[in-house]
């Protein structure tokens, strides 16, 4: 079973590659009943052959494929075991959820069959970067996503918007892409290979504390790029120009989440550099308040999910920097199923109300939309950290994880327990404004509940997210004896032992957020909405002017820069350069071309000169002259 | 007593020369002409094949099999050359039929000649000493003066064709004036003897004077500045189907000479060859590249692109002045790779000339602009082939460079490290007139007075058969490049087993 891993990339590839060809002829809805097959399938596979890690019968293993670069010894290779398995289920599992959502959200779209081929490239991707032995597999599978990101975001391409949020989002993730390209270049000149294996067995006795360093931080920088954390997070939030099932899948669920896998599997090496843990841990929770106090002002019902995602991804990767493996993994699933459930949900609303995204134009529409509002009811619950919802046991087990390791984490600790208040706050005015309170959208809109495609994806997800909690909660951990085998190497940060004050930690964050959800409750569901006026919401609607201050400092320098380059390195000096030499080879030529004008004669002059050079050359050379 | 089954493929393609003649004479429809070509070809791919694996074959006891005293040998180099070669000239006939055809000079005549350049081709990777080595080169240059001839009443053709047979003339001269030196000197022209008897020459002027003739003889053959003038000239004169077979078969049948002479008959001399040969790398290099850029005849564009790339496979010789023997493993193997790939690419190149040609009905690459608005697959294929040359991954450019740089950093001298230098630099000036005809091609208006819209796709079935090959072959290898890699190292143990 093990050996036949490739399918689960194969299935969603040769959907893709079918619908590019076919789908305009398949129409809709086959052509996205086909993609949603393909993803199916691939969940369905992933069950059946990683089931046996439950029991212990399946082992992990490194299948080969094909030997790929042997110059360098690279072979292309998988790797399949429970963390594998662990990403694969929710990327195809999420991912075929939101595919079959998606065949009702993108009903009547001119490019329909072009939209599901790129959905299933992205799969496609994910799961080559999740699966990958190596890693020059994985940084395959991590271009592509980074590919299959813009080509999804800039869909809509159209609109200058899409397209501009497209290309913000591949040149930011080119910034993280060239640190994990040099972290592997530092890989393979310490170990001399790329395998997974060979490179975490061996690293205690082949990395020094300072190349260990080198390489995490290197690494690090890959994953704020992917994983949209400080201080490269500006493009997440401006993907939202793509169509709401791709914010789901690809800027909520699953490939925002790879910098937090990659950190988690190359885990041996963080082991080995604690002042990098230290400084990921940090870079975690700072995003995850950082983001929760923009998420507050945002009046864009995306936008408030896009800056909620990646203050959650801030937990996660908080998590895997202190090498809660299991915590920031746990985190990860339940923050798959909440935040699509979340997304999903805002698409279903956005498509009643015919392309509305501005909150202060929603309310009221819990009656319109019974099944979407109860359903967000529940995913509000779940992120907001609610007992017993799933994102209360994850979140709480990454803050249980740093609070026992002390010192400078009990700083940060608290900083993540505010910020569970914050997100509760910002949640509950989200929930509020959009389907609490009075209608406010216009008399020539009139919203209605999405069709069963749309709707069927939320009650599944809903579910998941209620109960996705039993996964690992303080006394059946049950994902942490799963993911045993892929974290043997490494040594992980566990919640406090004893089962009281892991309580009382698990009640101080929930006074919190009962106390977020109070606030927000009391201030949202009036009939009027407050102003929000005021320096705090004036600053943070605007994201702290981080967008406008990269403009500044890099952008508009850039665009000089490059002018410069234009006008002057290019256009006099290269240009001057190349004519220069074009005048040279002209002139060259003014000599030549009495040769090179046809005349078989100068041909052999030059010839016979060659020739005369050569000889004299081999012979001065020689010593003979 | 004679192997026949080692001189099978050759045995094949004579009858087939011949075949092709009588088919001509009896036949009214040109067609089969071509037909018969392509059966004689494909029949003669087989016993490389029977040759290659032999082991459950009765009576085969190795690949390697010697002939004629050690003069002609059937070895894993030999056979992957000549299925090389065999593989270029199927894809030649391919590219010929329909160009042929449409062309009022058309005669039977025409397959005859290519498949007799083919079969010097197939002769001289097996050939082991200076008689068997010139014969071979002449039978691939005297069907080449012909066909760059072909078109009669064409003043381009028929300069082209004397060109060629001048310069062609000359160089035969100095290399037989070399091997002359050589023969007189040592008192044999077999490579084996040589290799053994060159150790005690190799401070003797005379004898360095006869090597360097001999390498200059193959210099004109791969268009080696300043060997080359002739090459852009007879390029654009020819037909372009037959320049697809001088700039691919042709020239590869002169560094297989090349590389039997410098690396199976002269590897003690590399303290000399190797310096020559770097001064000829270097300036191929820049002078292809730097004039290329000026181009603006697509054909006169991939005329000195051949020149630059003719450079780069000089490269790894180039770095082999005082190398070790693995080194000398190592610059063989990926002379054999670069070979390899660089047939795929260019055939495929030269394809999308001759399916461009009928179309835009003009080589200049002004009227190419706009391509992709009314031949999108051609636009994509142009794109595919010129990345490649480029060298841009995953295509099967890259892993040629890869193995080229490998080659010279890993020899470890400052020959070639200062080659390797030379050789990034010219990398990079390549791009740019790579990249400018393919942007021209994606994002530039079509010209006025370019009424290609309006022709329906022309491209036959044998020329589409011959793209879709190539398209393939650049593809597949540039993502498992362990194909080619296994293939040539498969023909580096042959060098290895002579040190």
């Amino acid at each position: 079973m093990t050996d036949l891993i490739w399918l689960l990339i194969a299935l969603p590839a040769v959907g893709a590659a079918v619908l590019v060809f076919l789908g305009r002829r398949l129409g809709e809805p086959g052509a996205g009943w086909l993609a949603t097959v393909t993803v199916a399938a691939s969940f369905a596979f992933a069950v059946v052959s990683g089931v046996g890690f439950v029991g212990g019968t399946v082992h992990p293993a490194t299948v080969e494929l094909f030997s790929w670069i042997p110059a360098l010894g690279v072979d292309a290779t998988l790797l399949w075991d429970p963390l594998a398995v662990t990403m694969t289920l929710v990327v195809t599992g999420v991912g075929a959820l939101i595919h079959l959502y998606a065949i009702g959200y993108m009903h009547g779209d001119p490019r329909f069959g072009r939209f599901f081929a790129y959905l299933n490239l992205f799969i496609a991707s994910m799961l080559t970067l999740v699966l990958a032995g190596n890693f020059a597999v994985m940084f395959v599978g991590w271009e592509l996503v980074g590919l299959s990101s813009y080509l999804l975001i800039s869909f809509w391409f159209e609109r200058p918007s899409a397209a501009a949020a497209g290309k913000k989002a591949f040149i930011v993730n080119r910034i993280g892409d060239w640190g994990f390209l040099v972290a592997l270049m530092v890989i393979f000149a310490a170990f001399g290979t790329l395998d997974f294996g060979t490179v975490f067995g061996s690293a205690p006795e082949v990395l020094s504390v300072g190349t260990a360093t080198v390489i995490t931080l290197l690494l690090l920088v890959g994953a704020t790029g992917k994983s949209a954390q400080l201080p490269l997070y500006v493009w997440l939030p401006d993907a939202m120009e793509g169509p709401t099932p791709v914010s789901a899948l690809i800027h909520a669920a699953t490939m925002v989440t790879a910098g937090v896998y990659m950190i988690a599997r190359t885990g041996a090496l963080f082991e080995l550099a604690p002042v990098s843990q230290a400084i990921v841990a940090t870079v975690g929770v700072l995003t995850a308040l950082f983001a929760a106090t923009i998420a507050i002002s945002q009046r864009d019902i995306k936008r408030v999910l896009a800056y909620s995602t990646i203050s959650q991804i801030g937990y996660m990767i908080f998590g895997v920097g202190m090498a809660a493996y299991t915590a920031g993994m746990f985190h990860l699933v339940t923050h798959a199923f909440f935040k699509a459930l979340l997304f999903l949900g805002a698409g279903s609303v956005i498509h009643a109300l015919g392309g509305e995204q501005d909150m202060r134009k929603m309310g009221g529409l819990r009656t319109v939309m019974p099944v979407t509002f109860w359903t967000m009811v529940i995913a509000w619950l779940a992120i907001s950290g609610v007992f017993p919802l799933a994102g209360f046991w994850s979140k709480d087990e990454i803050l249980g994880a740093a609070f026992a390791k002390g010192g400078l984490y009990t700083g940060l600790w608290a900083i993540g327990l505010f910020t569970a208040f914050l997100t509760a706050f910002y949640m509950t005015r989200w929930l509020a404004m959009t389907f609490l309170g009075e209608p406010r959208w216009s008399d020539d809109v009139h919203p209605h509940e999405s069709p069963w495609v749309m709707t069927g994806p939320l009650v599944i997800l809903a579910f998941a997210s209620t109960f996705a909690g039993a996964l690992n909660t303080p006394w059946r951990l049950a994902l942490e004896r799963f993911l045993e085998p892929s974290f043997e190497l490494v040594t992980q940060s566990l919640p406090p032992e004893s089962i009281g004050v892991v309580a009382a930690l698990a009640g101080l964050s929930l006074v919190l957020v009962v106390l977020g959800i109070v606030v927000a409750w009391r201030r949202y569901t009036t009939a009027e909405l407050p102003a929000e006026a005021g320096r705090f919401w004036y600053v943070t609607l605007h994201g702290y002017w981080v967008d406008d201050l990269y403009g500044r400092v890099f952008v508009l320098p850039g665009k000089a820069l490059s002018a410069w380059f234009a006008a002057v390195l290019d256009g006099t000096v290269i240009d001057g350069i190349v004519n220069g030499l074009g005048r040279t080879v002209r002139g060259f030529g003014a000599a030549m071309s009495t040769l090179q004008s046809g005349w078989v004669r100068s041909y052999a002059a030059v010839f016979g000169g060659g020739v005369l050079v050569l000889l004299v050359w081999t012979l001065v050379h020689g010593g003979v002259i | 007593m004679i192997d026949y089954h080692a001189l099978a493929p050759e045995l094949i393609l004579a009858v087939t020369v011949l075949a092709v003649l009588v088919t001509d004479l009896v036949v009214r429809s040109k067609v089969w002409v071509a037909v018969v070509a392509l059966v004689g070809l494909f029949a003669a791919f087989v016993p490389i094949l029977t040759l290659a694996f032999c082991e459950p074959l009765v009576g085969c006891t190795e690949v390697t099999r010697t002939m004629f005293l050690g003069s002609y040998v059937v070895d894993s180099y030999a056979l992957v050359l000549k299925g090389l070669f065999i593989g270029t000239a199927f894809v030649a006939v391919l590219l010929s039929v329909d160009y042929i055809e449409s062309d009022r000079y058309y005669e039977g005549e025409y397959f005859f000649l290519l498949l007799s350049a083919a079969l010097g081709a197939v002769v001289m990777s097996s050939a082991r000493d200076f008689v068997s080595i010139v014969v071979a080169l002449e039978l691939v240059s005297g069907p080449g003066f012909l066909l760059a001839g072909w078109r009669k009443a064409d003043e381009r053709s028929n300069e082209a064709a004397l060109k060629f047979f001048i310069s062609g003339v000359l160089a035969l001269a100095l290399l037989m004036f070399g091997v002359s030196l050589v023969y007189g000197l040592t008192g044999t022209q077999q490579f084996d003897q040589l290799a053994a008897a060159s150790v005690q020459f190799v401070d003797l002027p005379l004898f360095t004077i006869g090597v360097l003739f001999i390498l200059v003889g193959f210099g004109f053959k791969v268009s080696a500045v300043p060997f080359h003038y002739w090459t852009p000239d007879t390029y654009q004169g020819s037909p372009t189907p037959v320049t697809a077979w001088l700039a691919v078969g042709s020239k590869t049948a002169g560094f297989v000479g090349l590389l039997s002479i410098a690396f199976i008959a002269f590897p003690a001399m590399r303290d000399v060859w190797g310096p020559i040969l770097w001064v000829v790398a270097a300036v191929t290099m820049v002078v292809g590249n730097v004039v290329a850029i000026k181009q603006t005849n697509i054909v006169r564009l991939l005329g000195y692109s051949s020149i630059a790339h003719a450079g780069f496979i000089l490269a790894p010789f180039a770095a082999m002045a005082g190398a070790s023997d693995a080194a000398m493993s190592q610059a063989f193997y990926a002379a054999v790779a670069y070979l390899l790939i660089y047939a795929v690419m260019n055939l495929g190149a030269f394809g999308v000339v001759i399916a461009g040609l009928s179309k835009v009905e003009s080589a200049e690459l002004t009227d190419w602009s706009g391509l992709f608005r009314h031949s999108p697959g051609l636009a994509v294929l142009l794109a595919g082939f010129f990345f490649s040359l480029a060298g841009i991954p995953p295509l099967a450019g890259w892993f040629a460079k890869l193995a080229m740089f490998q080659a010279t950093i890993g020899s470890g001298t400052p020959w070639g490290y200062s080659i390797a230098v030379i050789a990034v630099l010219n990398s990079v000036v390549a791009i740019y007139y790579y990249a400018k005809p393919v942007k021209s091609a994606f994002f530039d208006e079509v010209p006025e007075g370019v009424s290609a819209a309006a022709t329906p796709s022309v491209a036959s079935p044998a020329l589409k058969l011959a793209l879709g090959l190539s398209i393939a072959g650049v593809v597949l290898l540039g993502i498992f490049p362990g194909l080619v890699a296994q293939l040539s190292r498969y023909t580096s143990e042959i060098i290895a087993a002579i040190f």
